[in-house]
């Protein structure tokens, strides 16, 4: 049977004058990882915090696994898992007695709770630190412990808001290749994420939201299709010159300016021809300063589908390198 | 005092102004201490036959030292576990400044909370009973004390360098070594087995010395060489554990 | 892979509380600061004040009547100091997102308070029987009845449930538990001294007759010699329990709103 696990139709939710969720309505399947995608402020935590019933919406429903989570909240607390931006976690117990005291709480019995913490730190690598205190753990341990606490009863529907934010590479593919293996035992998997790499490598659908509804939705190869075909780009290491770039190829097609350079959209080969000779006689005169440092025709990123749906300048691996 | 020192000196007490629990520490709760003390024995202390504002500031001052010394031995473990003195380590700078800077930056803590419990002792009715030289003495003396026992807390927090245990270590010195002592209760007081220990304990002997430099015809000679062989001698064991800690820490 | 849903699991009230409960012992035990509040600083106080003052305060009557005296004080001082890291505690995981955490579990809504408060009377009533134990061996004598005894050791965890609702109404609202603990521990000094449990009334300079007779720690200490060894025990326990009453009162809903306000969303 394919069932949809969660399901929001409609939500608002506003904040002050800020209006965070407008309009937000999505569909996922079980089994799948659907990523949450979106810049900051784009209503990413709000929709996390009313599907894990931490916030009510002023208007519009949510159904998760079935339940609704304004009219049956408990329920939807015992089916969902939950991490958060940050390791939500007890600093003085051990990484072992915040697994058995998490599932407790999940309502285990002790020498099951105590099983199942056994088997979690294994299976996240944590055996020999599940005796040391949570506090000496490094980020990307606590990363694992937390997302590990979330499953000490298998969740249904697990909601991992920006589960790798801060965290270096090699940890940030470990925790993919778990959440990948949650998704492959049937466990439905919400993940916002700003990284686009993450959203590309990770999720089987992709939403992109802004000012908190959905701009677009699909796949990453569907999305990518929708930014349009193939385009020419134009790689400028100097931000200066770009806007003068754009303005020389102008009569060419719609030029977009892009963190690292410029693109436009490409017929074929023959708009590379076309870009080569206006660029060669340009740079012996007008854009003589210029340094171009590469030109070649690509299919698009889901970067540019970001891009263009949210109209955002904001450069998303930037932000990464910020974080 | 090296320009290292007084460079790192400055980094501490800036850090310390920044945290409201150090001038807690320093200042206000040395000061609810001796208002809280003497409200609360001054009587009793005067049926004994002690004027206890006098009794008292020393006591006080000795208190104050022991809560700067205390959180110096904290700021120090957190220099050896947060890696600042191995990050200063690598720079061109003597192998001792980050110590000597610590201790300057305390001494100068104590030497304020000082200049503020005197003010206000006075205020109760504490005179110096000496010539303005046993008055400077006192002082003087104060500071000593401040400076030996900071030492050895730093010492201790950089040799045990987690702060719990820096924390519980320095509450099981603090409370025996100053209630059992003659700072806030004479020795008389004590059950008699007790006695010998308190009378002879340095926090006492520095409380003796402390307390003839701002009296009148009383011996000063006695009580000033018995401190200041007992500074002397935890001096030389505060710098030697401090030495070893800071050989370990490279 | 089945789809089989497995049922839901419910919140309770008191299983929840009782795994919060067990959670809060754990780390305080574990804690070296709380346990050294819990267990060595009244054992100290009472061993070191009974040593130094005890034939000052009570000339020519020994220092077992001091203890029999000064005792009640500082067990009380045990539970007073004791609360401040209940709320340490508190303001600590409510920064750290671990109360919102448990929103999203079903988990009882009153759970993590309750578990908090649970856990504060139980560590409070360790105290007061090492407290009363240390001082058996140095002299303390229990002169009444078992239903006084019973109540010597109930009437300051009552009155600590008023303390605890104030200090989790402040530590709700903390930006740190620095500045928590610092500002409190003050507080509780204050009332600790200008009381009647180290010294009598008459003792006392005239200024602060007036706030020791209205305190609290004063009428509470009072209460337990009265337990302990019989006297007049209407004045002493109705003024306790009014301030117990009263400060529930006023500070557990206080307590209550703050908590569900911060927990709501993180910061």
């Amino acid at each position: 049977m394919s069932s949809v696990m969660v399901e929001a139709n409609d939500l608002m939710k506003t904040f002050g004058t800020v209006r965070a969720l407008d309009g937000l309505s999505l569909r996922i399947e079980q089994g799948t990882i659907f990523g949450l995608l979106g810049p900051n402020g784009a209503g990413k935590t709000t929709a996390i915090n009313v599907f894990t019933t931490l916030e009510r919406p002023d208007a519009g429903q949510v159904r998760v696994a079935g339940y609704d989570v304004t009219r049956d909240a408990a329920q939807v607390r015992g089916v969902i898992g939950v991490t958060g931006q940050f390791a939500a976690l007890d600093d003085n117990l051990t990484g072992l007695e915040n697994l058995v005291l998490f599932g407790r709480l999940m309502k285990l019995g002790r020498q099951q709770a105590k099983a199942r913490a056994r088997e979690l730190l294994e299976r996240f690598d944590l055996v020999e630190a599940g005796a040391r205190r949570t506090k000496t753990y490094s980020g990307g341990m606590r990363r694992r412990l937390d997302l590990a606490a979330s499953l000490t009863r298998e969740p249904t529907v697990l909601f991992l808001d920006e589960p790798t934010t801060g965290l270096d590479p090699h940890s940030r593919i470990a925790l993919w290749d778990m959440v990948r293996e949650l998704r492959d035992n049937g466990i439905t998997v919400l993940l916002t994420t700003q990284y686009l790499a993450e959203a590309d490598e990770l999720a089987d659908r992709i939403a992109v939201i802004d000012h908190g509804r959905v701009v677009a939705e699909g796949t990453a190869g569907e999305l990518k299709q929708r930014a349009g075909g193939s385009v020419c780009h134009i790689t400028l290491p100097d931000n200066a010159t770009r806007e003068r770039v754009a303005r020389e190829l102008a009569d060419l097609g719609e030029v977009t300016v892009l963190p690292d350079g410029v693109s436009l959209p490409a017929a074929g080969p023959e708009t590379l021809v076309a870009v080569v000779r206006r660029l060669d006689e340009a740079t012996a005169t007008t854009l003589s300063d210029v340094d171009i440092e590469d030109i070649g025709l690509r299919r698009p990123t889901l970067e540019d589908v970001f891009l263009r749906l949210t109209g955002q300048g904001a450069h998303p691996e930037t932000a990464e390198v910020a974080t | 005092m090296s320009l290292d020192s007084t460079v790192l000196a400055g980094r501490h007490l800036r850090l310390m102004s920044r945290r409201p629990a150090s001038i807690m520490g320093a200042v206000i709760l040395p000061l609810l201490f001796a208002l809280l003390f003497f409200t609360v024995f001054g009587k009793v202390m005067d049926r004994a036959g002690i004027d206890y504002i006098f009794y008292l500031l020393p006591a006080i001052i000795i208190q104050a030292t022991f809560f700067t010394a205390m959180s110096s031995a904290q700021l120090a473990a957190e220099d050896v576990t947060g890696g600042t003195l191995r990050r200063l380590r690598v720079m061109p700078i003597r192998r001792t400044a980050p110590v000597f800077g610590l201790l300057w930056a305390e001494v100068t803590r104590a030497a304020l909370s000082i200049g503020a419990l005197v003010p206000a002792s006075v205020a109760l009715g504490f005179r110096f009973r000496g010539g303005l030289l046993a008055s400077a003495g006192f002082i003087l003396a104060s500071l000593a004390f401040a400076a030996v026992l900071c030492t050895c807390f730093i010492a201790m927090g950089l040799t045990l360098r987690r702060v719990e245990a820096v924390q519980g270590a320095s509450n099981l010195i603090y409370f025996p070594a100053l209630l059992l002592s003659n700072a806030f209760a004479p020795a008389w007081a004590f059950p008699s087995w007790l006695r010998p220990v308190v009378e002879h304990q340095p926090v006492s002997r520095v409380a003796d010395a402390i307390r003839a430099l701002a009296d009148t015809d009383v011996g000063l000679t006695r009580p000033l060489l018995i401190a200041t062989t007992w500074l002397a001698g935890l001096l030389v064991v505060g710098l030697g554990f401090a030495t070893r800690a800071i050989g370990r820490a490279a | 892979m089945t789809i089989a849903v497995p049922p839901p699991a419910r919140a309770s009230l008191l299983h929840d509380t009782m795994v919060m409960t067990g959670r809060t012992l754990l780390v305080t035990l574990r804690y070296p600061t709380a346990l050294f509040i819990a267990v060595v600083f009244p054992v100290l106080l009472l061993l070191l004040m009974t040593a130094s003052f005890g034939t000052i305060v009570l000339p020519g009557q020994g220092y077992r009547a001091f203890v029999n005296f000064g005792l009640p004080l500082f067990a009380v001082m045990g539970v007073l100091f004791s609360t401040l890291g209940t709320g340490a505690t508190t303001t600590i995981d409510l920064q750290a997102g671990f109360d919102t955490r448990l929103r999203t579990m079903p988990v009882s809504a009153a759970a993590p308070l309750l578990g908090r408060i649970a856990a504060d009377s139980l560590r409070n009533l360790m105290t007061l029987v090492l407290v009363v134990a240390v001082g058996i061996v140095m002299g303390f004598r229990f002169n009444t009845g078992p239903a006084s005894i019973i109540g010597f050791f109930v009437l300051p965890l009552v009155f600590a449930l008023g303390v605890v609702s104030l200090v989790l109404a402040a530590a709700v609202r903390a930006t740190s538990a620095e500045s928590l603990t610092s500002g409190l521990n003050a507080g509780f000094l204050l009332i600790s001294f200008l009381s009647t449990g180290m010294v009598s009334l008459a003792d006392l300079p005239g200024w602060a007759q007036p706030i020791a007779r209205g305190n609290p720690v004063s009428l509470l200490a009072e209460a337990m010699r009265v337990l302990a060894h019989g006297g007049p025990l209407t004045r002493p326990l109705l003024g306790t329990l009014a301030w117990a009453v009263g400060l529930i009162a006023v500070f557990g809903p206080l307590a209550v709103a703050g908590y569900r306000k911060r927990r709501a969303a993180r910061q």
